[in-house]
């Protein structure tokens, strides 16, 4: 990244709490930025100096490995001093409230926290309270914006037009939070989205939001040049949603015949992962040549470069 | 509001508009009072002492049917010196209190610490105690001993009864004392959630609360009223739905009794996607799409409910300084909710203010069985006095412990500016 690039290239907000806000510009710039990103991460040393002395608290309130490990991953080739807090070792057990903790971890002079939390609108909170950037890995079943770059990334390696791509996203769309993003990222991008799973899994005025909803998988698939799986996440379902795992598999699971049969031409197959093999996707789906489920983890170390660098860089610029 | 001054003897309320509805009562008029009793009423009276209402508007006093203070155990929420000055300050000159208090409201002892407390206060406190043991639903308080010592409704408290036998015991058994009963319908088993299902959880990513919860238990009160023949209010109705039961109740002339929250009139669920997760706008029954809204206030027109409410819960700072799910449900209320209302109803064109004044006043009183308060010969004068000034409604200048309200630094038009009751009386023009 040169000089001039940084100055010109801004963000039109000053966190990342969700894509709801992001426009067309900011989406295009991050997926561009992104892409040098991923050039770098090619390299022999992946290691850039860009953020070096900006300091990265990820503060996780909820179990995740994966996001965690890969925002860890961009901060250091970044060269960002990181700092990791899970709640299971935390001053929260012992009923300090998030405010306090973070104007605590605040109070050592960092720059940037990078928070998955349980309850929708925690980063919000937190960017009210704190003049730190926030980033938001994840709030509750709201929104989760690095997941939606890197899904968006990933989709146009192979499909480089976003105007008029069909994208669905199957599963479980009421529980989940890289829903929301996607359908807030992708349309904003010019993409028809739609949404695909059992009717009680799939909230209630969905519309609302501009997308199409199928209700029957082999329809979705006739439907889409992209397939986004979701994860099925057992626990947190009651008897009424569905009946079990079975059924699930046989009636919406993602199959190698199923896509033989109603895929069009050149149709992929995503998924964020972590993947419940013969649930929600078959293991000749998911390791097949539909699928770019790993290209997305390599995708999700550039795309978390990029808006890193993009909402800190002026840090940098201005400290120096 | 603090200290009320006693109108002993003769006293003259000069120049008021008397506006009293349910007397046919609207004119700018000198009212004489003895011992706060009304002694006559005309033009260019005279008396001992005067006090100068010209400009204001006198009207009778506000009852609000619902107002939940934290005392004993919760005091930094509310406590029932600091509620009842709230309550005067926006012009009520009783209100039913629910006790959000440990140890609950279920025995004769804490209902009478209740009373004991609201000793002095210029509004008058009136205990709603719980209709079962703990609040818990299961068996039923002694609600005889309750209703002597001065229960002045019954009610199960949040989440309401917990099951068809629970609601009609409770309301066949209180009936024996003639007190009502309060109840919140809803399905259970659809609750849970923290916003109304539909856009507030779709785009919010909280837990939904679908009207169909609500709308169930209005259908369970309705034909439970309707078997039973006794009187069952229901409270803070939010749906066009529930207002078209509340409709088919009223063609079948069943005794069923129904109020609006002030916020459900004021806000929708649109407020709280504009609101950036604040918990001022976390509501209970959730704040429903403005649809519903524009129901609940065509339905106040049509006169389908007895009153608007003020729904008072009051969460102090440290209880609503956290991630929105963790906060409670509730507004702190009573100081805005009648020029919230006015400005909603009134300054829409919907209805005239002498068309709004009864559902603050004689509806809420007929729901107590109480008598009205009249502007009458004869009548111990029970009043509020109103200002058309405009306004801006601050916490840190109101008498509520309260620190949730959507009303903050927002602009009115009427305002509540004295109350009158017993004798005394509050208020600027009183000191």
């Amino acid at each position: 990244m040169n000089e001039t690039r940084r100055d010109e290239a801004r963000l039109s907000q000053e966190h990342l709490l969700g894509l709801e806000h992001y426009t067309a510009e900011d989406l295009e710039l991050i997926l561009q930025t992104a892409t040098h990103f991923r050039a770098v991460l090619e390299r022999p040393i992946k290691k850039v100096p860009t953020l070096r002395g900006i300091t990265v608290v990820n503060l996780f309130f909820e179990n995740s490995t994966r996001t965690r490990i890969s925002f860890e991953m961009a901060e250091k080739r970044l060269s960002c001093d990181t700092v990791n807090f899970s709640a299971g070792s935390s001053s929260t057990q012992k009923g300090e409230t998030l405010r306090d903790t973070a104007a605590n971890i605040e109070a050592m002079k960092i720059d940037a926290v990078v928070m998955r939390h349980s309850c929708p609108g925690a980063p919000g909170f937190l960017a009210r309270n704190l003049d730190s950037v926030i980033l938001n890995a994840g709030d509750g079943a709201h929104e989760h914006p690095t997941q939606a770059l890197l899904d968006m990334l990933s989709i146009r390696d192979r499909h480089p037009d976003f105007q008029g791509l069909r994208v669905t996203l199957c599963g479980d769309i009421l529980h989940s939070r890289v829903a929301l993003s996607n359908i807030y990222g992708l349309q904003r991008m010019g993409a028809v989205v739609g949404v695909c799973g059992p009717p009680t899994l799939i909230p209630r005025g969905i519309a609302e939001l501009g997308v199409r909803v199928y209700h029957r998988i082999e329809e979705a698939i006739e439907e889409s040049d992209v397939l986004n799986v979701l994860r099925i996440q057992l626990e947190r379902h009651t008897a009424h949603h569905f009946p079990g795992l079975r059924e699930y598999h046989e009636r919406f699971g993602l199959t190698r015949a199923r896509l033989e049969q109603h895929a069009p031409e050149g149709m992929t197959v995503m998924h964020p992962g972590p993947i419940n093999r013969g649930v929600e996707i078959s293991s000749d789906v998911a390791d097949s040549e539909y699928s770019i489920i790993l290209d997305q983890v390599t995708n999700g170390v550039a795309v978390r470069m990029a808006v890193l660098y993009l909402l800190l860089g002026a840090k940098t610029v201005e400290a120096s | 509001m603090d200290h009320p001054t006693t109108l002993q003897g003769e006293w003259l309320l000069a120049g008021a508009r008397l506006l009293d509805p349910g007397a046919d009562l609207d004119r700018v008029a000198d009212l004489r009072l003895e011992d706060g009793r009304i002694a006559e009423i005309g033009e260019g009276l005279q008396a001992a002492r005067r006090v100068d209402l010209k400009g204001r508007i006198l009207c009778p006093g506000f009852v609000d049917l619902r107002a939940t203070f934290g005392e004993p155990g919760h005091e930094e929420r509310e406590s029932i010196a600091s509620g009842l000055r709230a309550a005067a300050s926006g012009g009520y000159t009783a209100v039913c209190v629910f006790a959000d208090s440990d140890p609950v409201v279920d025995n004769e002892g804490a209902l009478r610490f209740q009373l004991e407390r609201a000793q002095g206060a210029l509004t008058r406190l009136l205990p709603v105690a719980r209709v079962t043991r703990g609040g818990s639903g299961e068996r039923l308080a002694d609600l005889g001993e309750l209703a002597e010592a001065g229960a002045a409704a019954f009610s199960d408290g949040p989440g309401g009864l917990p099951s068809a036998a629970a609601l009609r015991g409770s309301m066949v058994y209180a009936h024996r004392f003639q007190r009502p009963l309060f109840e919140l319908p809803c399905e259970r088993s659809l609750l849970g959630g923290e916003v109304n299902e539909g856009s507030a959880s779709l785009r919010s990513g909280l837990k939904g609360i679908p009207a169909l919860s609500e709308e169930l238990g209005v259908q369970r009160a309705l034909a439970t009223v309707a078997w039973e023949n006794r009187p069952l209010h229901l409270q803070l109705l939010s749906t066009e739905r529930s207002m078209e039961l509340m409709r088919k109740a009223r063609q079948e002339d069943l005794l069923l009794s129904a109020d609006v929250g002030v916020h459900h009139l004021a806000f929708s669920e649109e407020d709280f996607l504009a609101s950036d997760y604040n918990p001022a706008f976390k509501a209970d029954p959730p704040l429903r799409p403005h649809t519903d809204r524009e129901a609940l206030r065509q339905a106040v027109r049509e006169g389908l409910v007895e009153a608007i409410v003020s729904d008072h819960r009051p969460a102090d700072f440290d209880r609503i300084d956290r991630e929105f799910s963790y906060c409670p449900a509730g507004a702190a209320s009573l100081e805005t909710c009648f020029a919230a209302a006015h400005l909603c109803l009134v300054e829409t064109g919907l209805l005239s203010l002498a068309d709004l004044l009864p559902f603050f006043s004689d509806g809420p009183r007929r729901v107590l069985g109480l008598p009205a308060a009249r502007l009458q010969l004869g009548e111990m004068l029970e009043a509020t006095v109103l200002a058309e000034e405009i306004w801006t409604y601050r916490e840190r200048e109101a008498f509520t412990r309260g620190r949730n309200s959507p009303w903050e630094g927002r602009e009115f038009r009427m305002r509540p500016v004295g109350v009158l009751r017993e004798g005394r009386a509050s208020g600027r023009d009183f000191v």
